[in-house]
């Protein structure tokens, strides 16, 4: 059985701190640019989309992905895939 | 060892000449960031002659060093500058994406002087500044303002700091205004842009923020995002936004209400269930909306649907509902969400909107002013249909809302007529706070913000103390449990919880997700160790908090230089000492002068400053090794031996 990160948008307040956790953990610096998870909102309070590429790894070695762990709307989980 | 948190620049943009040059951090590290930078540039820069609103006048926009990182709460921007109600210091600290943006497009801070002969906006990407006329987007609200900046390809993704039509026309009650919708508000901060004629600053950047020990710093922020998470304040905040003050015991119980301008103490409680939080959250309330990296957002879109149509605004705060609420006797939520999305979108703080047409209402019941003077309205206690008219007019200075534009201190000079008696003010900065009559600590932090007047300083309620344990009680400095009751104390208390604000506000970080709220929230220790593993720098707690009381003097004396303040300007207005000035359930309940004069000695006891003047010392001067003040106040003839 296969995991990825799914998002909830509807839960997501679009603070985006899993985009700085996910840079941390892949680049050891705080930069979305760095980061596998993208969040979109054009404008401030419009809706929230997203993308995640393939560098996320699942944060390799720790129980939770921190990007899920520093989540406080709990908008992210993992999702199945085929 | 490098020294980190920061991205090393500061850059110092003149209007005059259109003229930028950075320089580098480092030689400003000792002011932490955000707050302590903007207060020792300022103190440095600006002269004591210098008018507000002139180009003399300069505005710092500084973020922290735990900005833009994975620090909770770290999206906080600071904007310090020479108060154009006060004529003093005044910070504004605002929320949003702002923050982050600018340190990631390659700026710590950046200084802005001098005036532009004609608008301009600036706009900032990874390390480059461009100066560009505001010709498209001069006369817009911040909405419109926003969205027409985003219309940019090269602008698409960056936050947007602007001002509205209030701003342009220079009353001194504008705001300036983060990404349509967090407010910079205090000390006509809109109306400085606007004597510059800098209509909006853009910024976008995507360097990158590296912090010095990032395994330890991520473990101490995993901490700090649990304690915020698990805190009672934090779970409230969550759940129903800053509204929760407004309905839940603890934080203010007995809490009086602030009535038709300060008049009465208790509303009617039909009209106050008719503003319960709950109308506002459950029935407007479109989705939660965050600041950059806050794990206990306090902000919401809202939707008006009344008489002007569909309106989108993000947010009412709780003191929105006693500012168009108890403050002018207006029941109706539709009327008070119009008027703080009208205060969004003109460009007007809303606490000093709300005191000056509190203000007005008040002179209209006198019959100090009459309908023909106020464009024909009949100013009534809870004339709901006066409120909005009322504030374009004073965005537009049009009729009676340019005598109400630059703060009702300022109206009731103009007026005359005995109406300076009812208005609200300390040091010229409006005041609407709640009840100061039952929680001393709380009054006294008011009063004596170095802002002019405030909440967001040293108030903090007394019963707040009670909460904390022996160990947290050594690091505020009580030796055992304190009596709450005794003057030296709640002195002492206040001007901790000043140094301790003037730490969060230089670090970036936001005063709703620490003990402001409650001992169980974020307390000096964990951002301490924030700072320390974020910068590398070595100071350790006592000496972060020694330097959060350096920065309030720098604030103080600047005070003392520019606007002359001394002990008669560390009182709330005459009326909460005055029994005659009160009526309904407030009647008689007043401040008395004598206690208010312990409170006061026990805070400047606690400070080391002069009891008889409110003034800074030598000692007190010295104890900080702040050798720049002692210097320029003893040449101002201004330092008490």
């Amino acid at each position: 059985m296969k995991y990825k990160i799914g998002i909830d948008i509807e839960k997501c307040n679009g603070c985006r701190a899993c985009e700085l956790a996910c840079s941390l953990h892949l680049e050891k610096v705080f930069n979305p640019l760095g980061s596998a998870i993208q969040i979109i909102r054009p404008d401030v309070h419009g809706p929230v989309n997203f993308e995640i590429d393939d560098r996320c790894d699942l944060c390799h070695g720790t129980e939770t992905p921190l990007c899920m762990e520093f989540c406080s709307a709990n908008a992210i989980s993992f999702i199945r895939t085929p | 060892m490098s020294f980190l948190g920061w991205v090393g620049k500061v850059g110092w943009i003149d209007l005059d000449t259109g003229s930028i040059q950075t320089e580098t951090i480092e030689k400003y590290r000792k002011w932490i960031g955000g707050r302590g930078l903007g207060s020792h540039i300022l103190l440095e820069s600006v002269p004591v002659t210098a008018d507000p609103l002139s180009p003399e006048n300069i505005v710092v926009i500084s973020t922290g060093p735990l900005t833009g990182t994975l620090s909770p709460t770290s999206g906080r921007l600071n904007i310090s500058s020479k108060n154009a109600l006060t004529r003093g210091y005044v910070s504004a600290n605002v929320g949003g994406y702002f923050a982050t943006k600018l340190k990631r497009a390659g700026f710590d801070a950046l200084v802005i002087r001098g005036a532009a002969k004609a608008p301009v906006y600036l706009s900032i990407h990874n390390g480059k500044v461009e100066i560009s006329s505001a010709n498209r987007i001069w006369g817009l609200t911040t909405s419109q303002c926003y969205q027409e900046l985003k219309k940019d390809s090269s602008e698409s993704e960056s936050s947007i700091l602007c001002i509205g039509p209030a701003g342009e026309k220079q009353c001194k009650m504008a705001n300036a205004v983060v990404d349509k919708g967090r407010s910079a508000s205090y000390g006509g901060m809109g109306a400085i842009f606007g004597s510059k004629r800098l209509k909006a600053i853009a910024v976008d950047g995507d360097l990158p923020i590296r912090v010095h020990k990032p395994e330890e710093f991520l473990a101490h922020t995993r901490r700090s995002f649990q304690k915020i998470g698990y805190s009672r304040s934090g779970k409230l905040q969550k759940k129903y936004s800053t509204l929760f003050s407004k309905f839940v015991a603890g934080l203010g119980v007995n809490w009086g209400q602030v009535v038709k301008n300060y008049l009465d103490g208790i509303w009617d409680g039909n009209k106050m269930l008719r503003l319960s939080p709950l109308v506002f959250l459950e029935g407007c309330a479109v989705r939660n909306l965050s600041c950059f990296n806050c794990p206990i957002p306090c902000s919401r879109l809202y939707r008006y649907f009344g008489e002007e149509g569909e309106k989108f605004f993000e947010t009412i705060q709780a003191n929105h509902i006693t500012n168009f609420g108890s403050m002018i006797d207006n029941d109706d939520p539709q009327v008070l969400l119009l008027a703080s999305a009208l205060c969004n979108d003109l460009g007007l703080d809303v606490d000093s909107t709300a005191c000056s047409i509190a203000w007005a209402f008040e002179c209209f019941e006198r019959k100090t002013l009459n309908a023909s003077e106020c464009d024909g309205f009949h100013l009534n206690w809870g004339n709901k249909d006066s409120i909005a008219p009322l504030i374009k007019r004073i965005a537009c200075r049009e009729g009676i809302g340019d005598l109400l534009a630059d703060g009702s201190l300022h109206a009731a000079k103009r007026l005359g007529r005995g109406s300076e008696k009812w208005a609200m003010h300390i040091k010229g900065a409006p005041f609407r706070e709640k009840d100061m009559q039952t929680n001393m600590s709380w009054a006294l932090g008011v009063a004596v913000s170095t802002r002019g007047s405030g909440h967001l300083n040293g108030a903090v309620p007394l019963e707040n103390l009670s909460q904390f344990t022996s160990k947290d009680l050594e690091l505020i400095g009580f030796d055992k449990a304190p009596d709450l009751s005794d003057s030296d104390t709640i002195g002492h208390f206040v001007a901790w919880f000043e140094d301790f604000k003037s730490l969060v506000d230089s670090l970036g970080a936001c005063y709703f997700s620490t003990w402001w709220m409650g001992s169980d929230a974020l307390g000096p220790l964990e951002l301490s160790e924030l700072y320390r593993t974020v910068t590398g720098g070595e100071e350790d707690v006592r000496e972060l908090l020694k330097r959060g009381s350096c920065i309030h003097n720098l604030e103080k004396a600047f005070n003392t230089l520019h606007a002359g303040f001394a002990r008669e300007d560390d009182f709330p207005p005459e009326r909460l000492f005055d029994a005659s000035l009160t009526h309904g359930a407030r009647k008689g309940k007043v401040l008395e002068k004598d206690r208010w004069d312990e409170l006061l000695d026990g805070y400047y006891r606690a400070r080391k400053y002069d009891l008889e003047s409110g003034r800074q010392t030598r000692r007190c001067l010295k104890e900080l090794v702040l050798k720049e003040v002692e210097s320029r106040l003893e040449e101002a003839g201004k330092l008490i031996e």
